[in-house]
């Protein structure tokens, strides 16, 4: 038994003990170096503006289900929008998506490292399955040439 | 790191400098880790969360504000980022309460590889952490992020006005005190 350590010497062995036992994964480190390389060149920003899991009370149906919905709308600067509704099946999700206005498009959702592309019907309509959970973003190459990419959300 | 290196470097990023953006990983992915590691999230949302953070600045870099603030923009982006992640799993949300300081955390939730823990001093250390309050947990875990975050990112990271990081971090510390007492490794 010792006396207590003081405040800098307690910090400092915490310190000591969160490096050695929960370190920042190597792979983790490598995939934040890599993230630069998704810089947007070309295409409009479709920025979050609302995601139901971001609202106070959880949505009915989720809590300790470990499955349900949530819905999350992106909008660019000039006004066209992208609804997405998201499936949580245990390890997989599902997405639904809207583009408003309606109109055909070629769709890529975007996980770093691999694209997974569909497209849009004349209502605008797309969907995509047997996702697996991790970062992504959506990009929607519309007919007249504009291509338009959500912010990164996690599924 | 000076406030004003930080924004030449978001602005070096910006026009896609790879070792700038190296170096802004370096300074802060210590900080960014433990942010997310304090909501308890398993090792793949971890992950996830971690890259979801380092994205959104990607996309951000030309827009952010206050450049020189960036980590605790980050952190900020981090712990919504776990909030959302929580909720989308349907679980509880960690009490983020200041008038529950004092109440021992229900379980420790410290779901460690116990193999890593060297010898009795380190578990008994380790268990005594899993007994104070979640809010404490997480304001050592984040206070000793290696690089150690300023008191500006730690603010916002905590959401906590600077003048109030001091006296809760000795109060924490004394709680974490009194439980390695209680585990035998300290003495009154």
């Amino acid at each position: 038994m010792t006396t207590p350590p003081d405040d800098d010497a307690l910090l400092a062995e915490l310190g000591g003990l969160f490096a050695r036992v929960d370190p920042v994964p190597a792979e983790v480190t490598l995939a934040a170096r890599s993230a630069l390389a998704w810089r947007r060149m070309d295409a409009e920003l479709a920025e979050l503006l609302h995601d139901s899991a971001l609202e106070t009370e959880p949505l009915a149906g989720i809590r300790g289900t470990g499955g349900g919905w949530r819905t999350l709308t992106f909008e660019t600067a000039n006004g066209l929008s992208i609804e997405l509704e998201v499936t949580v099946e245990r390890s997989m999700r599902s997405l639904m998506g809207q583009i408003v206005p309606p109109g055909p498009a070629r769709v890529l959702v975007r996980f770093p490292g691999a694209d997974i592309p569909t497209l849009a019907d004349d209502l605008g309509r797309f969907q995509a399955s047997d996702l697996r959970p991790g970062p992504i973003s959506l990009r929607c190459e519309l007919t007249d040439g504009r291509a338009i990419e959500t912010g990164w959300v996690t599924i | 790191m000076r406030p004003g290196q930080i924004a030449t470097l978001v602005n070096a990023a910006a026009d896609g400098d790879q070792d700038a953006w190296d170096v802004i990983v370096t300074r802060f992915q210590g900080l960014v880790w433990a942010t997310v590691r304090s909501y308890r999230l398993d090792d793949a949302e971890s992950a996830d969360v971690v890259q979801t953070c380092w994205l959104r600045l990607v996309e951000n870099l030309g827009k952010l504000r206050e450049p020189e603030r960036l980590g605790g923009w980050l952190a900020t982006t981090a712990r919504r980022e776990c909030l959302r992640c929580l909720r989308t799993a349907g679980r509880s949300i960690p009490v983020d309460d200041e008038t529950v300081f004092d109440r021992a955390a229900p379980d420790s939730g410290a779901e460690l590889d116990a193999e890593l823990l060297r010898g009795e001093r380190d578990t008994g250390v380790w268990r005594a952490f899993g007994r104070i309050s979640d809010r404490c947990q997480r304001l050592l875990r984040i206070l000793t992020a290696d690089p150690a975050p300023s008191y500006e990112d730690l603010s916002e990271t905590l959401d906590m006005p600077i003048g109030s990081i001091g006296p809760t971090r000795q109060r924490c510390l004394e709680r974490l005190r009194t439980e390695l007492i209680a585990e035998g490794i300290a003495s009154a």
